[in-house]
């Protein structure tokens, strides 16, 4: 019995070190009580030199990638003002490498530098055999790959802050996004000068994205945008250009589904015939006794900022009819109905877009063949009890206060 | 600022492309056709057998599925009938023939369109071949043979009378007995403002009737084309008429010569297009076909009622010798696709029903208010 306290100890002793160990692998991110791992971008500057450089090259740069503190290994180009080279590629680090032949023998010198001081970090020098290609791409450079978690702490250790609705996901600033914690602030570890283009989704609003330039000045903050999704939006429209067609729709899982009521109304509508001679051009209005309400549910293909949002959806729906105003029923030929639709939205602003799409109407009713007949032309499918329209084209304006 | 100001020139620019999509599509939707399957309720539990029948065919040509009906025989237990289509003021004919593929119109219609102008067709009793057809005042009541090849039409015409415009005609059947239909001409003289009536009966394989005598019967205010209907009322001899098919009135005129008094007795809501018997074979009532309903007048102008008929037409009345009753035919045609350039021709469907009159009036008057 006087074991099990400390047995308990022992095991809360574990798990407190275990999720310590988690938080130590949070790439990234400045979770209080988590050491953040440093990664940096390195520049490998190899000076003139009697041998085969690209091997060369080839074997630093696989041996430094190796390394979890590195997050790319870049060569430069221009061998006099690589610095300027680094800040630009923002890399942190640049690695210089200069050899010397000696006696059956060759003598590395190396020295890490902070790109923006350009101060030396580290430096040392050692002796090695005439190196092979094999050994270029192993043990050659293990003291030059040795010295670089020290240089990495020791260059100018940066962070910002990033604050934002919780649960906001960001991506850009870390191999896997990040996820804003419950207190709504994100210390995110960060190279200066660097640059990055990120992206956040925040619950129930727009999601957000851009070009964030990081000086590593003490302090800096950047604020997710949070700006509310609108719940509801009010579409008007017209069916083929003639026909009024009245939606809402209800907005969720973050506006990527929809769900809402629809009205089309027959009476008034437009009718503009081709190749009917001015004399007997009838009226530019028409009214069919003929309304048709409905529900229709769909999912939009791209997230809720974009320019253009393709979706698709389905509805279902009845129709009335109400002939010289004798009677006001369910259609009775043609009195159900579903209407796929795929279509794209425009958003002018916010608040405002403008849609298009293309639906047809598959129609469910006693007879079949009184549907096709109802309207000839119309329809390309016809079976005892369902018939199909050829598609048609319905646009429109979209409200979302 | 730009951005939004670049968004709405795009989306205006967007819905004004796409308002040029404006057209004249249509929905499939029929109020005829939806109105009508309220009568076909009414068919499937009063109609006759003998009379029921339906005809899928594919149409060649001419047809225009607005203007289209299907003119049955005036025959129960017969298969087939006609296609009349009035077009812009023509008359096309054509016939539906059985043929290895299933009922189909020709690819030329019967008649080539010879008839002109025409006012009523009705099927002659007892043939399978010939028409009555009403095509000008200058050709008179005819009757044609559409089976006939093109330019050989037998076309046997009553000689018009002179000078005279016609002002209302009319068919109705009359006992099967004598397989004839009867018809009553009204004209109208423009000299003397005096009207006429004539009458006649014609039956297969006989000669249109001379009526030698015509009977003026009244003077009316204004002088109507297209020419109304006419229904002579034997019990009371007088004749009503329906005129005028932008205002249709209905006068009262009696057969006293030389002249008598053309009294209107109200206003119908549309032309009448055929006049049935009631029960008894005592009254006769009028037929107005409105386009969704048709409505049902007496002879006095009352209106008793109305009949969901949509697009169900009256073909006429048939007097059923076995069962001592009258019976009233209709007919419906229908298209199913519009396609007016497909060589293959058109589906359509043609259906015939015919219930006693007597059940029909009595639909009529449920539907009185």
């Amino acid at each position: 019995m006087r074991r099990l306290p400390l047995a308990l100890c022992i095991l809360a002793s574990l798990a407190a070190a275990g999720l310590g160990a988690q938080d130590a692998n949070g790439a990234g991110t400045g979770v209080p009580g988590a050491a953040p791992l440093r990664q940096v971008r390195v520049l490998v500057a190899l000076a003139r030199g009697d041998f085969e450089r690209e091997a060369w090259l080839r074997g630093l740069a696989l041996a430094l990638a190796r390394e979890p503190g590195v997050s790319g290994v870049l060569r430069a180009r221009d061998a006099d003002s690589y610095f300027d080279e680094a800040n630009r590629q923002d890399c942190a680090l640049v690695l210089e490498i200069e050899t010397a032949a000696a006696s059956a023998s060759t003598r590395v010198e190396w020295r890490y530098l902070d790109a923006l001081s350009r101060e030396v970090v580290t430096e040392g020098a050692y002796e090695a055999p005439e190196p092979t290609e094999r050994d270029l791409s192993g043990f050659f450079w293990d003291e030059v790959v040795a010295a670089l978690p020290d240089a990495v702490s020791r260059v100018r250790f940066t962070v910002f802050t990033l604050t934002g609705k919780p649960g906001s996901k960001v991506s850009g600033f870390s191999p896997k996004p990040v996820v804003i914690p419950e207190s709504g602030e994100l210390e995110i570890v960060a190279d200066a000068p660097s640059t990055y283009r990120w992206r956040a989704t925040v619950p129930d609003s727009y999601p957000a994205g851009g070009v964030f330039a990081f000086f590593g000045t003490e302090g800096t903050v950047l604020a997710l945008p949070d700006e509310t999704l609108p719940r509801w939006s009010f579409d008007a429209g017209l069916l083929m250009g003639q026909f009024p067609d009245l939606r809402a729709d209800w907005r969720f899982l973050s506006d990527w589904a929809f769900a809402g009521f629809e009205l089309v109304s027959y009476s008034p509508g437009l009718f503009l015939p081709r190749d009917v001679p001015p004399e007997d051009r009838p009226s530019l209005f028409i009214f069919l006794p003929l309304i048709q309400p409905g529900i229709r549910v769909g999912a939009r293909l791209a997230p809720a900022d974009a320019a253009f949002r393709p979706y698709v959806s389905t509805g279902a729906f009845t129709r009335f009819v109400f002939p010289e105003f004798r009677l006001f029923m369910l259609d009775p030929v043609a009195p159900f109905g579903l209407s796929p639709a795929v279509g794209v939205e425009y958003g002018t602003s916010r608040k405002l877009g403008v849609w298009a799409e293309v639906a047809m109407h598959w129609y469910f009713g006693p007879n079949g063949y009184l549907i096709a007949a109802s309207g000839p032309g119309n329809v390309f499918f016809v079976r005892d009890h369902t018939a199909i329209e050829i598609p048609h084209v319905r646009f429109g304006v979209r409200f979302a206060p | 600022m730009r951005k939004p100001v670049r968004r709405a020139a795009v989306s205006a620019a967007l819905v004004a492309f796409l308002s040029l999509t404006a057209s004249c599509w249509m929905p499939s939707f029929d109020p005829a056709l939806i109105v009508s399957t309220e009568m076909d309720d009414f068919f499937a539990e009063r109609g006759l057998p003998e009379w029921r029948n339906s005809y899928g065919m594919t149409v060649h040509s001419e047809s225009d599925d607005g203007r289209t009906r299907f003119l049955p025989f005036r025959m129960p237990w017969s298969d087939g009938g006609y296609l009349v289509t009035h077009e812009d003021g023509f008359l096309r004919l054509a016939t539906i023939q059985m043929t290895a593929s299933g009922w189909e119109t020709g690819v030329e219609w019967g008649d080539g369109n010879p008839l002109g102008k025409a006012a009523i067709v009705v099927s002659l009793p007892g043939s399978y071949t010939e028409l009555l057809v009403y095509r000008d005042r200058a050709s008179g009541l005819q009757k044609v043979d559409p089976f006939s090849a093109y330019q050989q039409i037998a076309i046997e015409a009553l000689p018009p009378l002179p000078e005279r415009k016609l002002l209302a005609l009319g068919f109705a059947s009359v006992s099967a007995a004598n397989d004839t239909v009867e018809f009553i001409e009204m004209t109208w003289d423009p000299f003397t403002s005096s009207s006429f009536t004539r009458s006649g009966s014609i039956g297969s394989g006989t000669a249109l009737p001379l009526v030698p005598t015509p009977v003026s019967t009244s003077v009316f205010d204004s002088v109507f084309f297209p020419p109304g209907w006419v229904a002579h009322d034997a019990t009371s001899g007088t004749y009503a008429t329906v005129l005028d098919a932008a205002a249709p009135k209905l006068y009262h005129a009696t057969d006293v010569d030389p002249v008598g008094t053309a009294a209107a007795k109200g206003t119908l809501e549309s032309m009448a297009t055929g006049t049935v018997h009631d029960e008894y074979s005592s009254d006769l009532y009028m037929l107005a076909d409105g386009g969704n309903y048709t409505d049902v007048y007496s002879l006095d102008g009352a209106r008793i009622g109305w009949l969901p008929t949509g697009s169900w037409r009256f073909a006429f009345e048939y007097w059923d010798s076995g069962g001592a009753r009258w019976i009233s035919v209709f007919s419906r045609f229908l298209e199913l696709t519009g396609d007016r350039n497909d060589d293959e021709g058109r589906a359509a469907f043609a259906q015939v029903e015919g219930v006693p009159t007597a059940d029909l009036i009595e639909l009529a008057r449920e539907k009185s208010d």
